[in-house]
């Protein structure tokens, strides 16, 4: 380590901050490293709180991120309930709300994202699902009410959906769009992931948007963009989550849509990185600035963060984005991001039969891979996307797997035709 | 340096996740009806460290350890 460079500043205590925290020691920085954590809680895994702790039949034990043993034996100076409040780049201090001014060699920020705000007409922030508190909040809602609209239809929405009618909670999503997550899913998938949901009872008001909520918790009045009024107990908003960055107004960072940073995690003041859901930044495999919102992107692209740093480095991050979610007791995984216009190609499984494997790709690229089970095939096509492969070396593959593939049926054709069969 | 490294998978923080089994589905498998992962084997080569040590990094639970060396 060169002289002169020894004090890290993270800012956030999830995912990708703590990752940063683990790639810094694992590349030999010896300085110190103090973590800035807004919750109160012990860093916590966040994706179970929509699974498997929202259904949860007990009170919900929130799973620890990293054991206190392994956060001491990092050497991590970690402050619980410490925002961060304002970043001064030129004397290089982080202030945080407790006041405080740390001095930094390099800031790593990694404070994630918060859940879009809707407010009823009184003003009130309409509940969300990002924290403990919230969970609770959530959970004892549909305990008490047996009913509850969901307003907006990500992953989020989906999987508290699915989850709170298993429990035998009457749903209504209501959406904006015409399907469920058809940018991330096309429309083939998207149908039938609705299926999926209307199959189990959850009722969907889809393409009409919501023009203002009044009332409170028990007897909520949600208009509609098409005149309706629609009456629940309960509502949660899921309408996607904004970048943390309103602490940095002023700073210098430049924020569009997320800290925007070059493929190495580098903001556009020396000494500052961002990782994880608050960064927009330019990935060499989509060709474009993304804000990849995925759990496992914040762990793997904070680490590569922390590596550059140690070691000096400006190294390129150009991990495959991956999700997965889970509906029903199945869990959909998928690696690549699908583009606008690709094509959807069913290379393994069916739709009908509910495990698959679906490619999409145009033009001769190859974008992503989309399952439900096949999770063992799953991993070439990762590679494959690793490390740019065409659509014409994902055909090859799918044929080594399923050498009676016929490559000319997509999604859709396939859907009807079994229909057709069925009939 | 031993060149084969054994995993060891905590039963009791996993919870089923199955990234890692989208990693390095020669080692871990998530059976139908298994509230937690289990391990195909034990140890894995060399070659293989770069991949399990990716899985061990993004398994939410954290479940997942690498040891060094013949197991003990």
């Amino acid at each position: 380590m060169t002289g002169g460079f020894e004090r890290v500043v993270v800012v956030g205590a999830s995912a990708a901050g703590l990752s940063a925290a683990d790639g810094l020691r694992e590349a030999g920085f010896t300085g110190s490293i103090t973590v800035l954590g807004a919750e109160l809680h012990q860093p916590y895994d966040r994706p179970t709180m929509s699974k498997a702790l929202l259904v949860a039949e007990e009170d919900p034990q929130l799973l620890e991120l990293r054991s206190p043993e392994r956060i001491e034996a990092n050497r991590l100076d970690l402050r619980l309930g410490h925002a961060a409040a304002g970043l001064d780049v030129d004397r290089r201090y982080v202030v945080t709300t407790y006041g405080e001014a740390l001095p930094w060699d390099a800031v790593v920020i990694a404070c994630g994202s918060r859940p879009r705000e809707m407010r009823s007409l009184a003003g009130e922030v309409l509940p969300a699902l990002r924290t403990p508190e919230d969970l609770r909040v959530l959970r004892e809602a549909a305990a008490r009410y047996g009913e509850m609209t969901m307003i907006g239809s990500g992953f989020i929405g989906l999987e508290v959906a699915a989850g709170l009618v298993a429990r035998g909670v009457a749903v209504t999503v209501l959406d904006a769009l015409p399907l469920p997550l058809e940018p991330v899913l096309g429309t083939e998938l998207a149908t039938h992931l609705r299926d999926l949901h209307t199959a189990r009872g959850v009722r969907f008001r889809s393409a009409v948007a919501v023009a203002s909520v009044t009332g409170q918790p028990g007897a909520y009045e949600v208009r509609l963009t098409d005149g309706s009024v629609h009456r629940t107990p309960f509502v949660l908003t899921g309408i996607g989550a904004e970048p943390a960055v309103d602490w940095l107004a002023g700073s210098g960072i430049e924020v569009t849509g997320g800290i925007v940073t070059d493929a190495a995690g580098r903001t556009n003041v020396p000494g500052v990185w961002a990782a994880g859901d608050v960064a927009a930044f330019h990935h060499p495999l989509l060709g474009q600035r993304v804000r990849v919102e995925h759990w496992t992107h914040a762990v793997e692209q904070g680490r590569h963060i922390g590596l550059n740093i140690a070691r000096g480095e400006t190294t390129p991050y150009q991990g495959v984005p991956y999700f997965w979610t889970d509906q029903y007791g199945m869990r959909f995984q998928c690696y690549g991001r699908r583009r606008a216009g690709d094509r959807s190609l069913v290379v393994e499984g069916s739709l009908d039969a509910g495990e698959f494997l679906v490619l999409f790709g145009h033009a001769g690229e190859f974008h992503a891979a989309f399952a439900c089970g096949h999770v063992r095939s799953l991993r070439d096509y990762r590679k494959l996307l690793a490390r740019g492969g065409t659509w014409d070396e994902a055909l090859a593959l799918a044929r080594t797997n399923n050498p009676v593939l016929d490559t000319t049926v997509s999604c859709t054709d396939r859907k009807e035709r079994t229909t057709h069969e069925a009939a | 340096m031993s060149d084969n490294l054994s995993v060891s998978l905590d039963g009791t923080r996993c919870k089923s996740y199955g990234i890692c089994v989208s990693v390095m589905p020669d080692v871990f498998d998530t059976p139908p009806g298994s509230p937690t992962a289990v391990l195909l084997r034990d140890t894995v080569d060399a070659d293989e460290r770069e991949d399990l040590e990716e899985a061990a990094r993004v398994c939410p639970a954290q479940a997942i350890a690498l040891n060094s060396g013949p197991r003990p």
